[in-house]
């Protein structure tokens, strides 16, 4: 089953919000099999917010922080 | 002025001849001019604006180079892909077309915009220009030029921005009016062709298509890179759309004068600027493009003005109309420290803010979760999978590779190829797909989407089909499939298994406005005299919306009609891990 934190893993790093938008596009598409269509990017994004894997500091830029080992 | 004369040309949506009478147009304006496209006349003069007849906004007016975009066949296309898919198996009347609807949508816009500047307060509209400005700043020499969507054609203009009436004196200056102009003529583009990459029958043909490059992946399938640029994105559609608009601004762009060349780059930048995504972020902090992108893809958007009045209308929906012309009138730009450019509405506003919130609600409550709509397009999706594994749908396949990949691909070619593939090629499709061996369920879905045969069965058609455990349970479980945890990731997964158990599922992830995160109220904002605040909180009736959507039932299940599953067994499949 898809593992966002394992699929954010090897991008940790700060992003502005449009990198970030294609870092989560482009995960959709490599896990185009196992993430329904309905699922949309935004819904990855919220889930790895929930997840503490991402968060967005005060200039408004986001920081992928997953422990190496996720 | 381009064509030297008042009298503009004159395009009849349906029955041109027999509306233009009733509607009192003399004789000249549709002969002998007129030729004949199917039941639709065209005024064959160049060089003149438009006027279309709309039953939903009275007249709506083109400019001679929005009429070469109309005109394209690729545009033209959209006449014959529906708005709303199969619904009007449920309501016959539910035939209206992408086309007209991008046509409204491109006369929405004009009027969002201009309002939302004419209300802004000084500093907000200076801020606005000052970022336009930069982006047409290679057409700092030829600005002068922009005059040109300024020119008004006797008593029509396609260009709302001939009759600005802003308050400040400074927005009345030549410059800023030419600014508006190209920002309204890119405004424009953008909505018109907002739609241009929708599949046949829309929505569901999309998912379909995202169904079948996740099936060629689960299989080891080779699937080009191209191809996967487009069938796994979000929404294969508007990378589509805006890959054909770039195309079409293109093949004719060598030879129009600079100001239209900058309101097709305008029209380009908006399609490509990224949503605002107001509601995710602390500060999105919004540009002046993602603004206007948000004025044809956001909360209160033109395409949403016209769509829900639209299709209200079409499907005798009397109870979502709302007051179009007081939201207008009532819409204001303002520019927030966090959010950046965003649209708010004047509280004098509110009421009509209200109706459309509820317009918008009611119209996916009696719609689109109708259970008949929801079945026809749960089979639409099924059986269009077969289709896209079809040899006859590999030409489309190889044109969405040719699209998505990087090479050089001459336009005509590509915008050529692209406007024969409509819904009437997919039914096709789905007829050839018929003739082979299906599996009893695909072949009940093509019986249903090919001759509305009463082929499957909603187990559940509304509320009082289920205990109400059974209806918490599957909210529950249709929340879970797209706000929490693994549940997002678990659909997948489980539409596989309850096919494989002979169901389908049809899961709705509409939600009535969008919320901010931080604060949980809604993105849209009221401004008052002295505040600006969240709609969600300046009107109970906005607030509640969100509990009358959370006791609508938001997923359906289907099977063959003779098919031995229970409601009480097709529940617990869905709802249990």
């Amino acid at each position: 089953m898809f593992n966002i934190a394992a699929a954010l893993a090897d991008l940790r790093g700060q992003y502005d919000f449009d990198q970030l938008q294609d870092i989560l596009r482009q995960i959709r598409r490599e896990h185009l099999a196992e993430i329904s269509p309905e699922v949309g990017i935004n819904e990855l994004f919220q889930l790895a917010k929930q997840r503490n894997l991402i968060r967005e500091d005060e200039a408004g830029n986001f920081h992928i922080t997953v422990d190496q080992a996720a | 002025m381009a064509g030297g004369s008042s009298r503009p040309n004159l395009i009849c949506l349906g029955n041109g001849l027999n509306q233009s009478r009733i509607l009192g147009f003399r004789s000249p304006r549709c002969s002998p001019q007129m030729i004949t496209q199917g039941n639709t006349l065209n005024a064959v003069t160049p060089g003149r604006p438009f006027v279309i007849r709309d039953p939903v906004h009275g007249y709506l007016v083109a400019a001679v180079h929005e009429r070469a975009l109309v005109d394209h066949p690729v545009t033209q296309r959209l006449r014959r892909i529906t708005q709303t898919g199969l619904a009007e198996y449920v309501f016959p009347e539910a035939r209206t077309s992408r086309f007209v609807h991008s046509l409204g949508a491109m006369h929405v816009a004009s009027r969002f915009v201009l309002a939302s500047l004419e209300n802004a307060e000084l500093d907000v509209a200076l801020s606005f220009f000052a970022e336009i400005e930069n982006y047409v700043g290679r057409y700092s020499g030829e600005r002068e030029t922009f005059e040109d969507l300024l020119q008004q054609e006797g008593t029509l203009s396609a260009l709302a921005s001939v009759r600005s009436s802003f308050k400040y004196p400074q927005l009345s200056e030549k410059k800023i009016r030419q600014l508006m102009a190209v920002t309204e003529a890119g405004l424009r583009l953008a909505a018109l062709f907002h739609d241009l990459g929708h599949l046949p029958f829309s929505h569901d043909v999309e998912y379909a298509l995202q169904d079948y490059a996740a099936q060629l992946k689960v299989e080891a399938r080779p699937i080009p890179n191209s191809l996967m640029a487009i069938a796994g994105d979000e929404a294969p559609h508007e990378e589509i759309g805006h890959r054909l608009a770039e195309l079409a601004f293109r093949s004719l762009g060598t030879d129009t004068k600079p100001s239209v060349k900058a309101g097709f780059e305008m029209a380009t930048k908006i399609l490509n600027s990224k949503n605002p995504s107001y509601g995710l972020r602390k500060k999105p902090r919004a540009s002046a493009l993602q603004w206007l992108h948000s004025l044809v893809d956001g909360e209160i958007d033109a395409d949403r003005a016209d769509y829900l009045l639209r299709d209200g209308q079409a499907l005798g929906l009397d109870f979502v109309h709302y007051d179009l012309d007081r939201l207008v009138s009532n819409l204001v730009l303002i520019e927030d420290p966090e959010l950046g450019f965003v649209t708010a509405v004047k509280e004098t506003g509110l009421a009509a803010l209200e109706s459309y919130c509820l317009a918008r609600s009611r119209s996916s409550q009696v719609f689109i979760r109708h259970h008949k709509v929801a079945q026809s397009a749960a089979a639409l999706r099924h059986s269009s999978v077969r289709g896209f594994a079809h040899p006859l749908a590999k030409s489309f396949l190889d044109l969405l590779t040719a699209l998505g990949g990087d090479g050089e691909n001459a336009p005509d070619d590509l915008l050529k190829r692209f406007s024969v593939f409509d819904e009437a090629w997919w039914l096709q499709v789905l007829r050839s797909v018929r003739q082979e061996k299906n599996d009893s369920l695909t072949d009940a879905c093509l019986s249903l989407v090919l001759e509305r045969a009463r082929s499957l069965r909603s187990v559940w058609k509304r509320k009082g089909d289920l205990t109400p455990q059974q209806l918490i349970d599957l909210n529950s479980r249709a929340d879970n499939f797209f706000s929490s945890g693994n549940g997002r990731m678990i659909l997948a997964q489980k539409r596989r298994q309850l096919l494989e158990k002979g169901i389908l599922l049809n899961v709705f992830k509409f939600k009535p406005y969008t919320i901010r995160e931080e604060s949980k109220q809604s993105v849209m904002l009221i401004k008052g005299k002295y505040r600006v605040e969240p709609a969600s909180m300046a009107s109970p009736l906005i607030r509640n919306v969100i509990s009358i959507w959370q006791e609508d039932i938001h997923i359906y299940a289907f099977v063959e009609r003779e098919s031995i599953l229970t409601l009480d067994e097709v529940v617990d499949a869905i709802v249990k891990d």
